[in-house]
């Protein structure tokens, strides 16, 4: 497994947009990819789960990715959420 | 809020403007009535499937008719029920016996309850949204019509909850105007009311109980108000606004086919600004006299591998055969690291605002850069095209961009391929060392651009996505206005032209000040006959006069009333 900090840097936080182009985006990896915050953890294929927990502009989270693509995955992750998911 | 219902008088939240009376045509939400449990679920199953295909396929026939960003709401609709998770957990519901109508419902009444314990002012709002999504597919299942059947023209629709499902199926030429008890000023049954225009007004407690149907109503956005069954002096009230407003809108309308003159006969050039050749014909719908902005920045998103210089000169030569003669100003790739576009490997920076980015990254990527001048050189042949460098900062860049240009044309020359050698070159100014050395970069080029949006960022050092420091961006204030000034007085002292793309070249407050700055206005095609309109009110000489008083103010706040308190006086 590996796994990474972060920040959400959109000003909206992850509303529906975001949250459905970040989903759809993870869905082509095989690994298991999670979102960690504030000690919960969502999975993070799915944009009505990561809605669901109302994750805040300026919110610290933990990306975990376990599987056999999960180095690129995280990557993706990471680099989507750091560029503020183009927005 | 205040919601209060005086006498015959309904409140509400206002989100999209306008003044309309007509009769009241009110929907009570239907109860959802479907047994529970079934026998085959198989059957429930493959009901599902079908009833998401269809779902998805009406969601993507209502898009046609929105923009972009409107058609991200409907298409984020269909993600809600394609979402791995949602689509498992109501597979799972199904083989449990449930029907395909109880399993939809509990799922996502489970998602309902979610979002409204999330604390989050956005993500409750996002209820509706599934709310819609849920009765939209249950509604598919049961074979109900979906579309509102029956309203009659002159209708002022009424209901429980808005939705964006609802509101894209209005008929516009019926439905004079919306009521909901639901809803706010960022919902997105809100952007849709005003994107198709139709005056609403929403959060009204208890409407669909109050107003019965057929009352006569007057609803008026200007104070959020709505008039059950009014007097005849509040009707001839209405009717005179209606009016009013009509008139303005004529006003407007006439400047379609009117040339773009200040109030003293000088002639001004308006163009319309387009990402994708649809925006193009917009433009062309208004009359607009070309475009005076053309981002090229779409044609390198959303896809795997770099668009080819074929597909782009088919872009352009499209564009530019459609605009017949008009110019065609093409700005060539603008992107950084703040985006994240597969097809050109950018790197992430700490700064990408100051880093590798636009006219920096092109110069440095002959790979990128080349096709793009190769297919802007070629579709050259086929109308007025004008070549646009953003971001410049040293008039070193714009050189060796010319250089760049002048090989493309040697390569085409050699392969005896047309394309216009007289190519007009001209430059985005929207930094602050370009602003200061506008005198000594405007020699090295045809035309100046003032883009206002990233000039104000950079001049005022601040960035207009933090809301702590988002007060400072304005191009109101000394700075900005002491820098367009000095832009403009440069290019005209080597007589070449000056323009403006960017929001603020629409702006009511600016344009009294740029009417004497500018040779060229560039607008999003919506804005293009209120721009027109706006700058026929005002002389040059009022003008000049206006940004002469602006450059002895100290602040921002002073310039803003002295432009209110005088343009008011020189319009009459």
């Amino acid at each position: 497994m590996v796994s990474e900090k972060t920040r959400l840097v959109n000003e909206q936080g992850f509303h529906m947009r975001p949250a459905t182009d970040f989903a759809n985006a993870m869905q082509k990896y095989d690994c298991d990819i999670r979102i960690e915050y504030n000690d919960n953890q969502i999975n993070a294929k799915s944009m009505m789960n990561i809605i669901a927990a109302g994750i805040r502009y300026g919110s610290d989270i933990t990306i975990m990715c376990d599987g056999k693509d999960e180095e690129k995955a995280l990557r993706e992750a990471v680099d989507l959420i750091e560029s503020g998911l183009s927005e | 809020m205040n919601q209060v219902c005086l006498n015959n008088k309904l409140f509400g939240i206002a989100v999209s403007k306008g003044i309309a009376n007509g009769k009241a045509f009110v929907i009570k939400t239907r109860e959802n009535d479907f047994s529970h449990f079934a026998d085959n679920s198989k059957l429930e199953l493959s009901r599902f499937l079908d009833a998401i295909d269809k779902f998805e396929k009406d969601n993507e026939e209502k898009a046609f008719r929105l923009n972009e960003k409107e058609r991200k709401i409907l298409l984020g609709h269909t993600a809600m029920v394609k979402d791995p998770y949602v689509f498992d957990s109501i597979k799972k519901e199904i083989e449990n016996k449930k029907t395909a109508e109880k399993a939809v419902f509990d799922v996502f009444e489970e998602y309902i309850k979610l979002f409204e314990n999330s604390n989050d002012k956005i993500t409750i709002e996002r209820c509706d949204d599934i709310k819609d999504v849920r009765n939209g597919i249950i509604e598919i299942l049961q074979n109900k019509n979906t579309k509102v059947s029956g309203i009659g023209y002159n209708s002022v629709v009424v209901v429980k909850e808005l939705t964006p499902s609802l509101i894209s199926s209005l008929d516009r030429e019926k439905v004079v105007a919306v009521i909901s008890e639901n809803g706010s000023e960022t919902s997105h049954s809100a952007i849709l009311a005003r994107t198709l225009e139709i005056p609403s007004i929403l959060s009204v407690k208890s409407a669909t109980e109050i107003i019965k149907d057929g009352d006569t109503l007057i609803v008026d956005t200007e104070n959020s108000q709505i008039t059950i069954n009014p007097s005849k002096n509040e009707i001839i009230e209405c009717e005179k606004k209606k009016e009013k407003i009509k008139a303005e809108n004529e006003k407007i309308k006439k400047y379609l086919t009117l040339p773009c003159l200040t109030k003293d006969s000088k002639r001004i050039s308006i163009y319309s600004n387009a990402g994708t050749f649809f925006d193009v014909e917009r433009g062309i719908k208004v009359n607009t006299e070309g475009v005076g902005l053309f981002r090229t920045e779409f044609l390198y998103m959303d896809r795997e591998t770099p668009i080819t210089e074929e597909e782009q000169f088919q872009i352009y030569k499209k564009c530019v055969t459609a605009l017949k003669g008009k110019p065609l100003t093409i700005r060539t790739l603008d992107i950084g690291g703040d985006k994240n576009v597969k097809s050109l490997d950018l790197k992430k920076e700490e700064n990408p605002f100051l880093g590798f980015r636009a006219i920096r990254f092109c110069l440095n990527r002959d790979d990128v850069f080349i096709p793009q001048l190769t297919a802007i050189l070629k579709a050259s042949a086929y109308g007025k095209i004008r070549i646009m460098l953003p971001l410049v900062t040293t008039a070193n860049e714009i050189l060796s961009a010319k250089e760049k240009i002048e090989c493309v044309k040697m390569t085409l020359s050699k392969k005896k391929v047309d394309f216009d050698s007289n190519i007009e070159v001209g430059i985005m100014v929207e930094t602050p060392s370009a602003a200061i050395s506008a005198e000594k970069l405007i020699k090295y080029c045809d035309f100046f651009s003032i883009g206002t949006n990233d000039l104000v960022q950079y001049i005022m050092a601040v960035d207009r996505g933090n809301k702590d420091v988002k007060y400072l961006y304005s191009p109101l204030e000394p700075a900005v206005i002491k820098a367009i000034k000095h832009i403009s007085d440069c290019a005209r002292n080597q007589n070449k032209e000056v323009g403006m793309c960017g929001e603020q070249a629409t702006d009511k407050t600016m344009i009294p000040l740029l009417v004497s700055l500018l040779d060229e206005f560039s607008v999003n095609p919506a804005f293009l006959l209120k721009t027109k309109y706006r700058i026929a009110k005002y002389t040059t000489d009022f003008s000049k006069w206006l940004v002469n008083e602006a450059l002895k103010c100290d602040t921002k706040a002073e310039i803003e009333n002295l432009v209110k308190t005088t343009s008011q006086s020189q319009k009459l």
